[in-house]
């Protein structure tokens, strides 16, 4: 028994540092616009989605060289402590860096692709960490929890700094939309969502 | 206007523009050409099915995402942008060449042929901007959604599979 509970909390806690890992990118993405407003003003999301396409170009590359099981110096030892041992290396953060250029190319305000930002990462990541000791299981979807599916919404509400009181829809919406099997990337789906909310309202 | 935009579509040399305008016109089927020369390349039948089930998908959501936004294209709203070709009457974001073209790419990735697809890709991306067709954020929703096309296409395929 103590031998089986040894073996959860090493996952978890494998699990933990891969979702702060996915906080810390998104709010590095974050970092980067403000820095951008704060030099280039009404310019910075183009300057951010240079930075983005070049390194979504890069993206491809490295998820091409990966699948061909080529070994890449420093990049390697990164994804050891990231990825999960039986994923495809580099398939996470590849359609994390598409969800946030999606972000970036299909919205104008600043503010809108910051809210999606930290829904993605901050919502996506302790929805997971969560969902992970949660018990209570959906009933239209056994993969995920109540519990996941709170935290998330909690913690994707954060986007208030960003978007006042409409963070509160776009955080419920987004949590319902990740809580259903849908067979794509959540990496994807939440800033699809998020797309369609900022369009829709 | 972005920097990158209007610095690539000042730009004007002749191979360049032969080759753009060349693409331009025929990337469609160059690129099924090409599927039809690589297919051999394609390890996994799956790969194929999803791309021609993109292929679909493309066309839907490209024309519907266009008509919502309709946005102009840089060489029609009368800006210091003159295109290298006629300018065309379809709205500009987000770019239906760079979209198709990156669709290639995702279903090629991890294969032999994925270095002259994403070469093909990136270009096709750059003479959209270089001949004034398309604004730089018009290329990036392009290559996104690309991506997201073939990625649907791959898990509607699976679901047919199971079936």
């Amino acid at each position: 028994m103590a031998r089986k509970q040894q073996f959860s909390l090493k996952k978890y806690l494998f699990e933990s540092r891969r979702q702060f890992a996915h906080m810390a990118f998104g709010l590095a993405v974050i970092a980067m616009l403000k820095a951008f407003e704060a030099l280039y003003f009404e310019n910075a999301r183009f300057y951010a989605t240079y930075v983005l396409t070049v390194a979504f170009m890069a993206g491809l590359i490295v998820l091409d060289l990966k699948i061909k099981n080529r070994k890449i110096p420093i990049l390697d030892e990164l994804l050891k402590l990231l990825e999960r041992p039986r994923a495809m290396p580099g398939h996470g953060a590849f359609w994390f860096g598409v969800g946030i250029l999606a972000l970036f190319a299909f919205l104008k305000s600043t503010n809108e692709i910051s809210a999606g930002i930290l829904v993605l990462a901050i919502g996506d990541g302790f929805s997971t960490l969560a969902g992970t000791l949660g018990s209570n299981k959906l009933f239209y979807n056994e993969k995920k929890t109540l519990e996941g599916t709170l935290a998330f919404f909690f913690s994707a509400c954060t986007a208030i700094f960003f978007m006042g009181w409409l963070a509160i829809p776009l955080a419920a919406l987004c949590a319902l939309v990740e809580s259903f099997n849908l067979h794509l990337d959540d990496n994807a789906l939440i800033p699809i969502t998020c797309i369609v909310f900022f369009n829709v309202f | 206007m972005d920097a990158v935009t209007e610095f690539v579509a000042g730009l004007n040399i002749q191979i360049v523009s032969d080759v753009s305008i060349a693409f331009h016109y025929y990337i469609y089927p160059l690129m099924l050409v090409l599927l039809v020369l690589t297919l051999p390349f394609f390890k996994e039948k799956k790969k194929f099915l999803a791309l021609v089930v993109s292929l679909f998908l493309i066309f839907i959501v490209f024309t519907s995402l266009k008509a919502y936004y309709h946005e102009a294209r840089p060489c029609a709203v009368g800006s210091e942008i003159s295109s290298k070709v006629p300018c065309p009457d379809e709205y500009s974001f987000p770019s239906g060449h760079t979209g198709f073209a990156f669709l290639f790419v995702a279903a090629t990735i991890g294969s032999a042929v994925f270095p002259a697809y994403f070469l093909i890709a990136v270009f096709t991306a750059f003479s959209r901007i270089y001949l004034g067709m398309h604004y730089f954020n018009d290329v990036a929703g392009g290559m996104v959604l690309g991506m997201l096309c073939y990625a649907i296409g791959e898990k509607i395929v699976d679901k047919l599979i199971k079936k």
